[in-house]
């Protein structure tokens, strides 16, 4: 009986906890996490009595936690996928939406301000128009800055999110350590408390919805957490430490984040983070907002250089050339964000081109010109030869030149438009040499006459090539050759190559030389003094049968006449005295050393001693001086310099030829704009080119009347719309007045289709390509998480279906304890009843 | 497999929310009437719709100015032809004028005319499109073309630069004209050119004094004139025509992108009225199906 008792109660007892169990899971049904208890009841140690054994009831075991450890990673992992595509696709939809959006997006900015200065090239004088122009090119540039304040915004809000994501991280791992302590109470598993082992693994998959983990665990279900690529490295919690993650803005960069795993303890690196919520953003940051970023940076630094390039080479309505449309801000150059306007005033819209061509309205012909510029390309030389470049004052230089056989002359290269006060000396030259100086269309303008000589003609065909320089289509002329000014009944005439001067032979010039004041020092104005010029000790009969001859020398632009009577003594007084006699005003000559010394008395002018019709240089190194080339002022044309030898049979002679100057500044194109020339034909095949002002002919030259009519002179290229005819005239200068033209508005208007950014796309397509790159990574993203969502979804199912609590389940179990402990309890209650009864027996 | 408590309500009110979600993308949609609210909808769509607004937009551009050139067209051709009449009428009285029988006095009267109509051509060289700029200055278009100096001349303040507008890819239509190019000057047999005023003034004064050989060179001048400025009319003309059948194409295109763009950023009615209600149905049905599924539990059953 007392067995029975207590068999009943040890049912009860069992059947009792059994219940509570069951209530409990059935009071955390909603609880996150939960796992779902099980009751595991066994049965006592029989008792042996007599010949057998007899069981002592049943008792309750333990509580068995319905964890599948397999079915948990699995859920964990799949929640770190799934997570890192959410942030992902909300900013990257974000980023597309500010991208596309009209009021935000570029195109229609873009759009606007080309189709403005489309309108401005229809109506080129129009202020109206102008001001629409400068409108709308504000309003691109505050269009760049808009999209980069919002990008910056992305920037900053997606830091802000990784930071306090980061922040998260920390704390779990904080209590997971926290939890692993108390695990240290226990050795296994199977004897931790429920309650606990749901707490971790609720902690492990909220951490592994933030950034992906790899775990590992001890027997008594303490785990060990990672985030490196093996369980060793990265490792954030073990037993009871934890160590926290940092994160940064990189030093080099601000703008990428660096993770930093203990960085006041043992700072170990963390190089990427690859999925859960962080690794989501993180991919959205490096991958899609950089990029972004760059690339709007890229675009605003072509759309300002390419504008600027077009509207600086551009003339405005006041007639200076054109500045800088668009610039960056000092601190933020380079960057879309601090792209700006620079022009406010509407007269400084450079509109115009800085070439305008204008047919007479009173051509016969009927062909109409447009004139383009570019930079000239010649063949032959681009500066002086050798040393002669750099003999820049107070350098000079020496080069000594060979003359080839049966050529005839050696090239000493190209004295550059804006050289200033060049001085070009031929040194103890022989009886057959000297110096020739031509423009780029054979215009002859210093140096002897070369048809006149027996090989001359070869000579100047040789020369006028364009392996030396010359202009296609060059032809000689010597209507400048040594040209001066003169004056005749009061009137000036001035016949030299663009009122340039130029001389040939030797020169003095008035010195100036720098005063002080002795007693103060400062600085008065300099003194001058008057030219002088001496020569080299003369000697034997040499200078005495050059001037003999006539025609030979001249001194201040006079003919020197042969001595009459001629002399007859060497002695080189006599020069002195031939000279006086000569009666050229203001100039005395003497001698000195041996050598002639021409002096002037006053401070006015300089002394001109050169070459006569049939002077040659070896003439005047017969009375001690070099010949020399002086381009006195700047040179306002490019100048080609030759030096020939017009012997029949000219050996490998050499030449030494000394330069100096003082300096080279000017741009060609400019000096191209002050002039105004006027193309004239004078047939319906030749044609001459006139500078209008100094009323210089620069070149004359036939035209192909087979091919298109085109004319190329110094870079600028004129264009005819048909074949012109006799008497036509074409007036091209520099648009100085500004208004009236529209070249420079037409070029902006091409830049809309040019094909400008790499990989050889527009402006406006290579901005819609970064729109299309996003919008990829947007649909992909999408796609994934769709896919992914299913895959958590299975995950999630396979661990409901293991410890998840089914209510209907509970319930059923509930009937079964409660049956179950009704039955033991009327055990007891028999076995009672049986005990009275054997109490009853008297 | 058991499905736990929990899992069967986060199920169902999840699967609820995504058709709510579905349902109220479809209401906006109807609302707006666009398939592509905003460009995150559609997102390997937002490229291009944004090239193709771009096109449209640049289309409607070129469009707007070829319409201003066809305005200014049309006001030259008003002024050219009346010109031509004027020309015409010019001829007549040059011919009338070299008949030997007239006496001076009739050719006094004749040149009293030809002066009149003289000064009605200058004034319609100087006459303006409908925002008040001068037709024939070139692009000094606030200025007027032509005016007399102090000795009666007739002077040219106009430029002579030709200036295109661009109307449509790589095509430029000329825009500005130079008066000169309109009124143009003649050339005489010896070669020499004669502004179109001065050859005109000099043919009244002919008349005026009777001077019969300059009345021939005057006749053969207007005759030149008149071609000339024939030639201007037709070049207008020719020129609208250019301009026109060029918006034809411009607008042919724009229909034809804003079509395409329609396709993808437009609402199909039809589809998303019957996708809503296809939407309403399985809300519905979700709704109704999670009530009645959710009411059952074992714990009404257990008797107590």
């Amino acid at each position: 009986m007392s067995d029975l008792l207590s068999i009943g109660s040890s049912g009860v007892t069992a059947y009792q906890r059994a219940l509570a169990t069951v209530s409990n899971n059935i009071a955390n049904v909603n609880t996150e996490g939960y796992t779902r208890q099980d009751v595991s009841l066994n049965s006592n140690e029989p008792r042996e009595i007599g010949g057998g054994f007899i069981g002592t009831g049943a008792r309750f075991d333990q509580v068995r936690r319905q964890y599948d450890a397999f079915v948990e990673s699995n859920l964990r992992n799949s929640n770190s996928e799934l997570q890192s595509q959410e942030p992902l696709l909300s900013y990257v939809n974000r980023l597309i939406d500010v991208m596309g959006d009209q009021s935000i997006g570029l195109t229609t900015a873009m759009n606007l301000f080309f189709e403005s200065s489309r309108n401005l090239a229809s109506d080129p004088a129009s202020t109206v128009q102008r001001s629409i122009f400068l409108r709308d090119a504000d309003g691109l540039a505050a269009r760049f800055r808009q999209l980069s304040t919002q990008f910056e915004l992305l920037n900053n809000e997606t830091q802000q999110a990784v930071e306090t994501d980061i922040g998260q991280v920390n704390s779990i791992t904080q209590q997971l350590a926290q939890l692993n302590k108390q695990f240290a109470k226990k050795s296994s598993a199977s004897s931790q408390p429920s309650e606990l082992l749901d707490q971790r693994d609720l902690l492990l998959r909220n951490l592994s919805g933030l950034i992906a983990v790899k775990t590992k665990f001890a027997e008594n279900g303490s785990v060990l957490v990672s985030v490196g690529d093996t369980l060793d490295q990265g490792i954030l919690v073990r037993d009871n430490t934890s160590r926290a993650i940092s994160v940064q803005a990189s030093a080099t960069d601000p703008s990428k984040l660096q993770f930093q795993i203990d960085p006041y303890g043992n700072p170990e690196g963390l190089p990427a983070v690859g999925s859960g919520k962080i690794g989501g953003v993180m991919t959205f940051r490096e991958q899609v907002l950089a990029p972004a970023i760059d690339a709007l940076d890229n675009l605003a630094q072509a759309m300002v250089t390419q504008v600027n390039t077009i509207h600086k080479d551009g003339v405005d309505a006041e007639g200076l050339l054109g500045t800088d449309l668009f610039g960056f801000s000092a601190d933020q150059a380079g960057q879309a964000g601090g792209m700006q306007l620079l022009i406010q005033d509407t007269s400084r819209v450079a509109a115009a081109g800085q070439f305008r061509v204008i047919d007479d309205p009173l051509n016969p012909g009927t062909a109409q010109a447009r004139v383009q510029y570019d930079t000239p390309q010649y063949a032959g030389p681009t500066a002086l030869i050798g040393d002669l470049a750099n003999a820049q004052v107070p350098r000079s230089a020496t080069v000594k030149v060979g003359l080839p056989s049966a050529q005839g002359f050696a090239s000493l290269g190209l004295v550059k438009a804006g050289t200033q006060d060049l001085v070009l000396t031929l040194n103890s030259p022989n009886a057959t040499q000297n110096l020739q100086v031509f423009t780029r269309d054979g215009r002859h303008l210093l140096g002897s006459d070369l048809t006149a000589s027996t090989d001359g003609n070869k000579i100047v065909d040789r020369m006028l090539k364009s392996a030396n320089g010359m202009e296609e289509g060059a032809q000689y002329s010597d209507a400048m050759l040594n040209a001066g000014k003169s004056t005749t009944n009061g009137q000036t005439v001035d016949s030299r190559y663009l009122d340039m001067d130029l001389f040939m032979g030797v020169k003095a010039s008035v010195q100036y030389i720098q005063q002080f004041n002795p007693s103060t020092g400062a600085l008065l104005d300099p003194k001058a003094t008057p030219a002088l010029m001496q020569g080299r000790a003369v000697s034997g009969n040499g200078w005495l049968t050059a001037i003999g001859q006539s025609g030979r020398f001249t001194l201040d632009g006079v003919t020197l006449t042969p001595p009459n009577p001629a002399l007859t003594s060497n002695d080189p007084q006599g020069l002195a005295n031939w000279i006086n006699g000569q009666g050229i005003a203001g100039v005395k000559a003497s001698i000195v050393n041996g050598g002639l010394q021409l002096s002037r008395t006053d401070t006015l002018q300089d002394i001109r001693l050169g070459l006569g019709p049939n002077g040659t240089p070896a003439d005047l190194s017969a009375l001690g001086f070099d010949t020399s080339v002086y381009v006195s002022g700047t040179a306002q044309d490019d100048l080609l310099v030759f030096v020939t030898d017009t012997a029949a049979s000219a050996t490998l002679d050499q030449a030494t030829v000394t330069a100096e100057f003082k300096d080279i500044d000017g741009d060609i194109k400019q000096m191209l704009r002050a002039q105004s020339l006027q193309v004239t034909f004078t047939a319906n095949n030749r044609y001459e080119i006139r500078d209008t002002r100094s009323d210089t002919l620069l070149a004359e030259r036939l035209l192909d009347t087979q091919a298109a009519p085109v004319i190329h002179y110094r870079g600028l290229t004129l264009e005819f719309t048909t074949q012109p005819s006799q008497g036509d005239k074409f007036r091209i200068d520099g648009n100085q007045d500004g208004i009236g033209n529209n070249e420079a508005m037409l070029k902006l208007v091409a830049l809309e289709e040019k094909k400008v950014m790499p990989g050889g796309l527009t402006m406006t397509e290579a901005y819609i390509e970064r729109v299309n790159l996003v919008g990829n990574v947007a649909r992909q993203a999408a796609i994934s998480k769709q896919a992914l969502t299913v895959v958590y979804e299975q995950a999630q199912e396979a661990r409901d279906g293991t410890s998840g609590v089914s209510l209907d389940e509970e319930a059923s179990a509930l009937v079964r304890f409660q049956q179950a402990y009704q039955a033991n309890a009327k055990v007891m209650q028999i076995a009672s009843q049986l005990f009275d009864a054997i109490l009853q027996v008297r | 497999m058991k499905i736990s408590t929990a899992f069967l309500f986060d199920r169902a009110t999840e699967r609820m929310s995504t058709i709510q979600n579905k349902l109220a993308t479809t209401q906006a949609q109807l609302s707006v009437s666009k398939q592509v609210l905003s460009p995150s909808d559609a997102p390997d769509q937002a490229a291009a719709i944004q090239r193709l607004k771009g096109e449209v937009e640049r289309q409607s551009s070129h469009s707007a100015l070829l319409k201003s050139a066809l305005n200014r067209y049309q006001a030259e051709e008003t002024a050219l032809s009346s010109a031509n009449d004027i020309l015409i009428r010019l001829k007549e009285l040059g011919i009338q004028a070299s008949n030997d029988t007239l006496g001076l006095d009739d050719r006094k009267t004749i040149s009293v005319e030809m002066k009149a109509l003289r000064d009605q051509l200058l004034s319609l060289g100087n006459s303006r499109d409908d925002n008040g700029n001068y037709l024939f200055s070139g692009t000094r278009v606030k200025t007027a073309a032509f005016s007399e100096n102090d000795s009666g001349q007739v002077v040219y303040n106009g430029d002579q630069t030709q200036t295109r507008i661009p109307a449509g890819v790589e095509r430029t239509v000329q825009y500005t004209r130079a008066g000169t190019d309109v009124f143009q000057r003649v050339v005489r047999t010896d070669g020499k050119a004669v502004g179109f005023f001065d050859a005109l003034d000099q043919m009244i004064a002919a008349v005026d004094s009777s001077k019969t050989p300059a009345i021939q060179q005057g006749n053969s001048d207007l005759a030149q004139m008149h071609n000339a400025l024939s030639l201007s009319l037709a070049q207008t003309g020719s020129d609208q025509k250019v301009v026109q059948s060029q918006l034809d194409v411009l607008d042919e295109t724009a229909l034809r992108l804003k079509s395409t763009l329609s396709d993808i950023e437009d609402l199909d009615y039809a589809e998303a009225v019957t996708r809503m209600n296809k939407e309403m149905m399985a809300l519905e049905a979700a709704m109704g199906s999670f009530s009645k599924i959710s009411g059952l539990s074992l714990f009404d059953y257990i008797r107590s």
